[in-house]
């Protein structure tokens, strides 16, 4: 699999949105190759509908920019809604419609429609076309939603919050589909959800958002080589560690840090009493979302 | 986008076309017996002789037959058809995407939400208006015998002759159109349409007599001693039946009668077609704004 | 078809856990040299992983030596892995045991001595690892 690395598939420069008094999100920069399953991890009403409609084309920014494969983005027009599909929460689907008109719909509303895919994967699906959508099972009617933004064939596809009412078999299919789709080649991807331990197995780019800020974005492998999980006397103060400290939890007499340090580094401080572990992919996001928010203003990224 | 808006509004149009065919029954039988009854009383040759001067009671038995009782069905529907109908079919177009969540699926495709809007509006118009003017056109036709001996200048046959029954569903329309993007559902939205439109409604019927801008004026001469003409004689007392007499003054040895021409017919169509279909324009581009300017 | 197996709750990542099944399958003899390995596609699609994922785990093993890519046939096991020869296994055997009967002779209860034990595997696999990070990144 290789990324052009050149052309960003998604990059945002400073992005934000207001709705009203409020920032849904607010100072958003990062840049992501092509190629790559992005996990986007945030609690309920962090901002990641947000920041997945201002890159759809749905919704416009208040500041910055949001710019997929080069392009930046300009909201309500052709060209951008051309470039991502969508898969928005619940999978909205016109529950009236029979399943051959909802690929009927997806033809006549883009021109880049792949007929052959989207019959192709009802077929292997088992999904009879004439069965109306509100009669089909949720995982069904996930899979139909994920069809018409497959056969879009636009190279960067965001989903929100894909499996949340699924059942485990019907999201074992559903991720099994997309995760073949990225292996065929050519596609980028951006998941978001707030159940991490199903992520670590898709993603290898991260972007953790609490109220509405970045407070992490980079290649998981990376996040996961500069992180480290510090067991240190009680008394050893938060400025004597060899990285910034993302958490701390005291016991009596012993603390257990969570740093962000590069290895070079970590190696040098060792020091007695000291013992240092590797952190976990799902602890890592934990620790940073149950990081309060306030004092970031940039989001730590981690040059890949 | 034609497929997709046909699609969406399929049932409707099923319906409309119902509607349709059950108001052409009706007005087809009613104008056949219509017919009949006109020849059978002798008021063609009656009309073509005098104008219907020579035969005042036939005439007034004719009308009362048909004004009353057997044109009542009909003409309660075409009362309510066009508010009701116009709400219907504007109420979900944005009313129940917005509610169900389905602008998330319907405007992340390839064609922009304006776009998107403009379109389905100006085919689901088309569509109406193809309706209300057969619907006009066959009841026109029903009523004509009945036009032919009384006046259409007020409601009912005001209402769906003409330009009006066309309009006033597209004002209603309208008006449903907008509250579903403002409301963001689609019961409320049919309720707020149906009563907004029933404001135009209610000022153009009630006020339908006072349009004395459209008046005439004539002073006539007493004919056999001015005998106590009234605004309400058969024939009228300026001889063309379809005129609409408000008022008859002596003055001397002459009568001053002030009246609504049925010639004024038209005129007085286009400005209430005009009124409603003003309201339509501008409840239809304030949708089409707000969704263009809509920030969230 | 040699199938994976992922284990979410491991803790180990998914690509070193399919590195270790490739390498405990040729110790067991149930993977042979010329045996092919499944596609990216469809290891991605068996397991519901990243296609990337299994990529890093056939380059380990080329990097190993294990496996090895032909472009438009896939990836095939190139090398073996020597079970250890019985007379190394035989002396590690006989040094442990001895090792047993002094940790029980110096008191230690049989829960200790596997805490013990798990202790300095421990130490010892995070020694090798901190190394080649530091390889990999230094």
């Amino acid at each position: 699999m290789t990324h052009d690395l050149s052309v960003p598939a998604l990059r945002a420069d400073r992005l934000g949105k207001r709705y009203g008094r409020q920032w849904g999100l607010r100072d958003a920069t990062f840049e992501i190759p092509a190629g790559s399953v992005v996990g986007l991890v945030g609690p309920n009403g962090a901002g990641k509908t947000t920041l997945l409609a201002l890159t759809v084309g749905l919704l416009a920014p208040t500041e910055g920019q949001v710019a997929v494969f080069g392009e930046p983005s300009r909201a309500h027009t052709a060209d951008t809604l051309a470039r991502v599909s969508y898969l928005a929460q619940d999978h909205p689907l016109y529950r009236a419609f029979t399943v051959a008109d909802m690929l009927r719909f997806g033809a006549s509303m883009n021109p880049s429609w792949d007929r052959a895919l989207a019959q192709g994967r009802m077929e292997a699906l088992g999904i009879p076309l004439d069965r109306k959508i509100k009669a089909l099972s949720g995982g069904q009617q996930a899979q139909v939603a994920l069809t018409l933004a497959l056969a879009k064939r636009a190279p960067l596809l965001a989903l929100d919050e894909p499996v949340a009412s699924l059942d485990p078999i019907a999201r074992l299919e559903f991720m099994q589909d997309v995760m073949a789709a990225v292996a065929d080649g050519g596609l980028t991807v951006v998941i978001a959800s707030h159940v991490i331990s199903e992520l670590e197995r898709f993603c290898d780019w991260l972007l953790v958002l609490t109220g509405g800020r970045l407070q992490v974005a980079g290649p998981v492998d990376d996040l996961l080589a500069r992180h480290t999980l510090l067991t240190v006397p009680r008394q050893t103060p938060s400025a004597a560690l060899p990285g910034a400290s993302i958490s701390r939890t005291d016991s009596d007499r012993h603390s257990t840090v969570l740093i962000a340090a590069d290895p070079a580094r970590m190696a040098a401080a060792q020091q007695p009493g000291w013992h240092a572990d590797p952190v976990g992919f799902e602890q890592l996001v934990l620790a940073y979302l149950r990081r309060p928010p306030l004092g970031v203003s940039r989001a730590e990224v981690v040059a890949s | 986008m034609i497929w997709v808006t046909w699609r969406q509004h399929r049932t409707q149009a099923v319906i409309c076309a119902g509607l349709l065919g059950a108001i052409t029954i009706v007005a087809v039988a009613l104008g056949v017996w219509m017919r009949s009854t006109f020849s059978s009383d002798g008021l063609a040759g009656c009309l073509a002789s005098s104008g219907g001067a020579g035969c005042p009671a036939a005439i007034s038995s004719f009308t009362s037959e048909f004004n009353g009782g057997a044109m009542m069905p009909l003409i309660l529907a075409l009362f309510v058809i066009p508010g009701f109908l116009g709400a219907v079919v504007g109420a979900p177009l944005l009313g129940q995407e917005l509610e169900r969540g389905t602008w998330r699926l319907a405007w992340s495709q390839t064609v922009p939400r304006t776009r998107w809007l403009v379109s389905k509006l100006a085919l689901v118009t088309g569509g109406l208006v193809v309706f209300g003017v057969a619907v006009t056109l066959i009841t026109t036709w029903s009523r004509a015998p009945l036009d032919r001996v009384s006046i259409r200048l007020q409601p009912p046959p005001f209402n769906f002759e003409g330009l009006s029954l066309t309009c006033s569903l597209l004002c209603a329309f309208g008006l449903a159109v907008l509250a579903g993007l403002l409301l963001r559902n689609t019961i409320g939205a049919m309720v707020a349409g149906y009563f907004a439109w029933e404001v135009p409604f209610l000022v153009v019927t009630l006020l339908n007599g006072p349009l004395h801008i459209m008046t005439a004026t004539a002073r006539m001469p007493c004919q056999a001693g001015c005998p106590d003409a009234s605004t309400h004689s058969v024939p009228p007392v300026t001889g063309n039946l379809g005129d609409l007499v408000l008022d008859v003054t002596r003055s001397g040895n002459q009568m001053i009668v002030s009246y609504l021409p049925a010639s004024r017919f038209w005129t007085l169509q286009l400005i209430e077609g005009g009124l409603y279909l003003a309201i339509a324009v501008a409840a239809l581009g304030t949708a089409v704004w707000l969704l263009h300017r809509r920030t969230t | 078809m040699f199938r994976f197996r992922l284990d979410g709750s491991s803790g180990v990542p998914p690509y070193l856990q399919l590195v270790h099944q490739v390498r405990q399958s040729l110790l067991l003899g149930y993977l042979r040299a010329g045996d092919r390995l499944p596609t990216v596609k469809e290891v991605a699609v068996d397991l519901a992983i990243n296609p990337n994922t299994v990529v890093k785990a056939y380059r380990q093993l080329e990097h190993e030596g294990l496996a090895a890519g032909r472009p438009g046939q896939g990836t095939f096991i190139t090398g073996t892995l020597a079970p250890p020869s019985a007379r190394a296994s035989e002396a590690l055997r006989r040094s442990l045991e001895r090792w047993l009967r002094d940790a029980a002779d110096a008191g230690l209860s049989q829960e200790a001595i596997t805490a013990l034990i798990a202790a300095v595997r421990h130490d010892v696999a995070q020694e090798a690892r901190q190394d080649s990070m530091e390889e990999r990144t230094g």
